[in-house]
């Protein structure tokens, strides 16, 4: 899942990258909220994560915008801001989410995962298909009770195809998704994600559970 | 508790009331008195008319009376009395003596001694009722003309008696007074209703008055006591307040202004100082969970310490100024009035800030002269350059020149700190001094918190020096203080009183 936190505290910003990255998420930072809307209308984000006191631009006007320019990404606003009217003000204007300074990690991953399972139409975090199970609050894949042991990497692919209900994702989609958008990515790792994975939750006797359809991508089939 | 109303009405109709008694009293008196008058002078006039009609001829006095001419001293009702005695001896009287077919003995009451004019008594009539006796002494007429002057019937008796062969003659004339009496107590029973009725009528219509006269004061109180900590932004008093409301309707509305300017800035105040805390608990709380959580990373965990000692320290900063903005505020800080060099002194700020002023390439220039000096308290003055210098180093445009100088006129000694700020309006010239004001509504960077600058203003407060602030045209910044100039004093020691807000 990518996510786009969009925050002026350095060290707040620091720490954030840094959690969220281990949690999963591929994760892109922004300073000030002109950098952060221009990050937003660039790339394809399933969540931003947005401060209201920006330099350069109001987080607010960089939410405001967004809207303006249809981008349905949901918006978690992170803010020391805590008055009911900035929260009203804030959700008035088309954001998701309203946490308030200083917050605990584990509610922001909780909040941020619950607003991915909102952008794929998913409202259990317990998600099946076939004999596997991912449950994407404990980040665990599992088949019959047994774990199976997932890189992040395979774990962020496996569960992004699962969440896209059957949707084919392209390479590049998928690249975009799982990987900050500064980093340089060969094209072949995708392939070499999807392989490993295939290895790990395939079982002899059973059709595959990640699908290739030549020419545009990857898809699990949800049956 | 004590009403303005009531006792405005119990002044008023106390006093208008007691003024239309008396009134009345005056009145009833006088109108008494005229009635007792024109009753007395009708008495008088049938004395004289019966005065008139006693004549003397050729020696014997006698009465020329005709009952029909006078029918009141001879009708059975409602009868009149009148006697005449000529030398002591009774000559005549009225037939209204007899009653009840036989003549009555008694004689009206008579006074031995003679007076020209007449005389007025009450009595008691012969047939017991009260009456009004008049007398009158006279020297019956002389019919004969060539003796004796006619038309003197009412020379006085006693020059009279003293000529000789003169009589003296007195006529009582009585009458019920009675009728008299009872018009009286009519009048009086008039104007006591009329006072009643007046002084009901005044209450009414003092009530009324009052209620209409004090009615903005009625709504000025209700509008007060509408008043709390949550309606401070109303004004009372309405558009035009009654003159004699208007000082109190001003001084309520500017305790009111206080009252919320005071209660806005501490809710801002407490807002800011939240607002600032919670960032930096934020940044420790974030970096303490994901630290502990991934500790296995021992470059990121070095960098999460550095910046919690990074956060610990602007937390620190907070609250230092925050105490001494306090104690400020409460007139704790004690001040020690010494000549301070100056020109040392902002040597020794901007070596504080030496470090930073490289990163950005910023120039310094000390133009204060060497052996220039302030009676000041050398900590505050400390306090200030450093605020003062740490800003510009801050929020100059980097490769400027950031200087101080000193200026001298008869009248005060000025310091000024000039930078060349990145951003900076005019109009950020009257809130720059605020607490917790930041250009940066964003409030980035962790270094400054906004209160530099506040200290700055409460310290030179604190030290009677008059602090401005003026951006020219080039967008140079320049923060001046000036103090008054005076004969140098003595080294003293002095708790400093806290300004009024």
């Amino acid at each position: 899942m990518k996510v786009l936190v969009i925050e002026d505290s350095t060290r707040l910003l620091r720490s954030l990258e840094r959690g969220l990255k281990k949690m999963g998420f591929a994760v892109d930072t922004a300073q000030d909220g002109e950098l952060g809307l221009s990050l937003a209308e660039t790339f394809d984000y399933d969540v931003i994560v947005l401060d209201l006191m920006l330099p350069k631009l109001p987080g607010l006007e960089v939410l405001r915008r967004l809207r303006a320019a249809k981008r349905g990404v949901h918006v978690l606003i992170l803010s020391a801001k805590d008055r009911v009217d900035d929260r009203k003000e804030g959700l008035q204007l088309g954001a998701d989410d309203y946490l308030v300074k200083p917050f605990s990690f584990d509610e922001l991953c909780a909040r941020l995962k619950a607003l991915v399972r909102r952008a794929f139409e998913s409202k259990t975090p317990v998600l099946e298909v076939g004999s596997i199970e991912l449950d994407t609050v404990r980040q665990r894949v599992s088949r019959a009770g047994e774990a199976i042991n997932l890189t992040p990497n395979e774990y962020a692919l496996f569960e992004y195809l699962v969440l896209s209900g059957g949707r084919v994702s392209s390479q590049s989609q998928l690249q975009e998704h799982l990987h900050p958008s500064d980093t340089e990515v060969s094209s072949n790792v995708i392939e070499v994600l999807v392989s490993g994975l295939r290895k790990k939750i395939h079982t002899e006797g059973e059709p595959p559970i990640v699908r290739t359809r030549r020419g545009f991508g990857y898809y699990v089939d949800p049956q | 508790m004590t009403s303005i109303r009531f006792r405005l009405n119990a002044y008023l109709v106390g006093g208008i009331g007691l003024l239309i008694v008396a009134a009345g009293i005056t009145l009833e008196i006088k109108i008494t008195g005229w009635l007792e008058r024109e009753f007395d002078r009708a008495l008088e006039a049938k004395a004289r008319a019966l005065v008139t009609l006693t004549k003397e001829e050729e020696g014997e006095v006698e009465l020329d009376f005709a009952d029909e001419f006078m029918p009141e001293f001879s009708s059975e009702e409602d009868s009149q009395y009148f006697e005449i005695w000529l030398d002591g001896a009774l000559l005549e009287r009225s037939d209204s003596f007899e009653i009840d077919g036989s003549r009555s003995e008694a004689t009206l009451p008579r006074e031995p001694d003679l007076a020209s004019v007449a005389r007025f008594s009450d009595t008691r009539l012969p047939d017991g009722r009260s009456g009004r006796l008049a007398r009158v002494d006279f020297v019956p007429q002389i019919v004969d003309e060539g003796s004796h002057p006619a038309g003197e019937p009412t020379r006085d008796p006693t020059e009279a008696r003293a000529t000789a062969g003169l009589h003296s003659a007195t006529v009582l004339v009585a009458r019920e007074r009675e009728t008299l009496e009872a018009d009286i107590r009519r009048l009086r029973s008039s104007l006591v209703l009329f006072l009643g009725l007046l002084l009901g009528t005044l209450v009414g219509l003092v009530a009324l008055a009052l209620k209409i006269g004090l009615r903005p004061l009625h709504s000025l109180a209700h509008q007060v006591q509408g008043l709390d900590a949550g309606s401070l932004d109303r004004r009372v008093g309405g558009g035009a307040p009654p003159r004699e409301l208007a000082p109190v309707v001003e001084q309520i509305n500017q305790l009111l202004s206080r009252l919320e300017s005071s209660f806005n800035r501490e809710r801002r105040l407490t807002s800011d100082i939240a607002h600032e805390l919670k960032t930096p608990i934020a940044e420790l709380r974030s970096l303490g969970e994901v630290g502990a959580r991934w500790p296995e990373d021992p470059e990121m965990t070095r960098k999460f310490f550095e910046d919690a000692r990074g956060i610990a320290l602007q937390m620190e900063r907070i609250v230092v100024h925050l105490l001494a903005l306090a104690r400020f505020d409460e007139g704790q800080e004690v001040i020690e009035l010494v000549q301070v060099p100056i020109a040392a002194e902002c040597d020794e700020a901007w070596q504080r800030c030496t470090a930073q002023a490289k990163e950005r390439s910023l120039g310094f220039r000390n133009l204060v002269p060497d052996d220039a000096s302030l009676d000041t308290d050398p900590d505050k003055l400390r306090m200030i350059l450093s605020n003062l210098l740490s800003n510009a180093v801050e929020y100059s445009r980097p490769g400027t020149l950031v200087s101080c100088e000193l200026t001298r006129s008869d009248r005060a000694t000025t310091l000024s700190v000039s930078s060349s700020p990145t951003d900076l309006d005019p109009q950020d010239l009257k809130v720059m001094f605020d607490r917790f004001w930041r250009k940066d509504a964003a409030r980035s960077g962790g270094r400054n918190v906004g209160l530099g600058l506040a200290i700055v203003r409460a310290f030179a407060d604190l030290l009677d020096l008059t602090l401005e602030a003026c951006l020219d045209a080039d967008g140079l910044l320049r923060i001046s203080l000036s103090q008054v100039t005076a004969v140098p004093r003595p080294s003293t020691k002095r708790v400093a009183q806290k300004q009024p807000a």
